[in-house]
């Protein structure tokens, strides 16, 4: 009931849901984990907005291609994590 | 500025159209203007390959396919383009990036709830030379909700509204007064063209319509002129009755190898509603069997029940008569008051019914006299809920469309300029009255129609300059509403009948700036 209740789900789908799926995630793990990393991505979107309005720093284009990357990257978790 | 919203499924077709050369191969440099922060903060170049529409669409639709989203209701795309009028150039893509976050922060496309990604694409002006950008979001947020799309469409526009204020753009007055046109569609105007006719099918009805509702004195009489006119003008009964008619509805004869497309009274103008119709027109039992008749034999096709008076021509008294009256009306009005937009509807149609009815007697394809009747009708398009009935004893115009209705042109020369004298001074008042009311681009629009349309018309007349009504103060108003007429070249005459209404006035032309 803790599990269910910290899913935001019923205790039947939170039952359903861990039968159906066998050892992996359940489909709202899944499903949180993904609005996290949406989430995280625009963070650093935003961040990175920021940034750009800041020129006078030298070491800003460096943050700024360190941002891009992880942004990128992030994209490439959310691939893998999608259903084909 | 006009959004307009489409909704659908293809992200990356949609994308692809817009970065290609368009439909009439009239996309140039097709470029992002501006878009949510993870599409900016990924891409930093702005022009828009077919590559690069690809690599956006998948960008867009990333959320969508991480839910595992197959289906939306209403579609998974979520489009508007927000378009601004010719006569106001082109703006930067700074100004359309600003409008584009305003617009998009409004909808409710960024909120915090369920951030979409959305971009926005600008490829120059459209073929009719309004500049334009496309805003598209996906409907899928990066949370996994969906994002809402109940009432968008009033939404889109009370944002609209709200963003005119505050980018400066031209306001648009048939929204802000409630008094829009209604507008048509691309099939309609593909039909035009490939049955090679001047106008769509609609406009030509609408006028018609016009000028039969308003010659005639009773509901009978309309049916009678309408199918005289050529129309196919069928009525709607009430559920399961077959003597009260609730509506109409009208289409033109097709031409070989095309469908009848009819039309209800409402879907051509507002004010052309049944209910709006009868409102002018006795309201007694016998006038309402002989329609009842009239519509029933109109229904089976049969012939006319007891034509009236639409057969006779109206004999020299008449005319004195319903000039005269014309003249008494615009009297009235002088003391009418400004703030009363219903009032000045029912002049409006009024004078638009007289010249729709003169451009149905003696224009073969729609001249100068169709174009002003379309432009008063405009005046005339207030919502129902807005409408009051017309003040008791007021004088009305329709006799003169009862006249002109038969009138050909030549005939009884003198007594026709006198008449359109008249008329004149009231599109005048019309005028005077849109400007009072604070409505400069309607004003305008008039203004410019006496100025071009009038003088072609009178110039068939004795006593053309006596209809000569535009002024330097219309001049203005046409300028200012930014029609971009060429100025006057020919001194203006006052008219002998024409009088100066100084508590209407304002002082100069410097007064007078339009909204925004």
């Amino acid at each position: 009931m803790v599990l269910a209740e910290a899913q935001h789900v019923t205790v039947p789908r939170l039952l359903v849901e861990s039968t159906l799926s066998g050892q992996a995630e359940t489909p709202t793990q899944r499903h949180h984990a993904m609005a996290d990393l949406f989430g995280l991505q625009r963070l650093l979107a935003g961040l990175s907005g920021d940034l750009e309005r800041v020129e006078s720093d030298a070491e800003v284009p460096r943050l700024l291609a360190a941002v891009r990357e992880l942004v990128g990257r992030i994209d490439e978790a959310i691939d893998g994590l999608s259903p084909a | 500025m006009i959004p307009n919203i489409t909704k659908g499924d293809r992200m990356a077709g949609l994308l692809v159209y817009l970065a290609g050369p368009g439909r009439y191969n009239d996309h140039v440099d097709p470029r992002v203007v501006a878009g949510d922060p993870t599409l900016t903060a990924w891409r930093t170049e702005s022009a828009l390959d077919r590559d690069g529409a690809f690599a956006v669409a998948r960008h867009l639709e990333r959320p969508r396919r991480a839910y595992g989203v197959e289906r939306v209701w209403d579609g998974s795309v979520w489009h508007c383009s927000l378009a601004i009028k010719d006569v106001e150039g082109e703006l930067s893509d700074e100004k359309w990036a600003a409008i584009a976050h305003d617009f998009a922060d409004r909808m409710g496309l960024t909120s915090d709830d369920a951030p979409c990604r959305w971009v926005a694409v600008r490829h120059g002006a459209s073929t009719n030379g309004h500049d334009h950008i496309h805003l598209v979001a996906t409907r899928v947020a990066d949370n996994g909700k969906i994002y809402d799309t109940y009432r968008d469409q009033p939404k889109s526009q009370r944002v609209a509204r709200a963003l005119e204020r505050k980018h400066g753009l031209l306001r648009l007055e048939s929204r802000t007064v409630n008094r829009g046109d209604r507008g048509y569609k691309p099939a309609e105007k593909a039909r035009a063209d490939r049955t090679a006719s001047p106008e769509i099918d609609r406009t030509k009805l609408e006028r018609t319509v016009r000028a039969c509702a308003a010659a005639s004195a009773d509901e009978a009489e309309f049916v009678r002129r309408a199918r005289g006119a050529g129309l196919r003008i069928r009525p709607r009964f009430a559920p399961g009755r077959k003597d009260v008619v609730v509506g109409y509805s009208v289409a033109l004869r097709p031409p070989k190898g095309e469908k009848e497309v009819p039309f209800g009274g409402g879907r051509l103008a507002k004010d052309l509603t049944l209910p709006r119709l009868r409102a002018d027109w006795p309201d007694t039992p016998e006038a309402a069997s002989a329609a009842v008749a009239e519509w029933q034999a109109a229904h089976a096709g049969r012939r006319a029940v007891a034509p009236g008076r639409e057969t006779s021509e109206p004999g020299p008294e008449l005319w004195e008569r319903h000039t005269v009256e014309v003249g008494e009306l615009r009297e009235r009005l002088r003391e009418a008051p400004d703030d009363d937009p219903s009032l000045w509807a029912h002049v409006a149609r009024d004078a638009a019914g007289a010249f729709a009815a003169w451009s149905n007697g003696t224009e073969e394809s729609p001249g100068p006299l169709a174009a002003t009747a379309r432009t008063l009708a405009s005046s005339a398009q207030l919502p129902a809920h807005m409408m009051r009935p017309r003040p008791a004893g007021l004088p009305s115009a329709r006799g003169a469309a009862y006249l002109l209705a038969t009138a050909v042109l030549g005939r009884g020369p003198s007594l026709q300029a006198m008449l359109l004298r008249e008329l004149a001074n009231l599109i005048k008042a019309l005028h005077d009255a849109h400007q009072a009311m604070g409505e400069v681009q309607r004003a305008g629009q008039i203004a410019v129609a006496v100025r071009t349309q009038l003088p072609q018309v009178t110039a068939g007349l004795p006593l053309a300059d006596a209809v000569r009504v535009a002024d330097s103060e219309a001049e203005t108003a046409a300028r200012l509403a930014g029609q971009g007429q060429a100025p006057l070249k020919a001194p203006r005459t006052r008219p002998a009948t024409e009088t100066a209404r100084p508590d209407r006035r304002t002082d100069g032309p410097g007064d007078k700036t339009i909204e925004r």
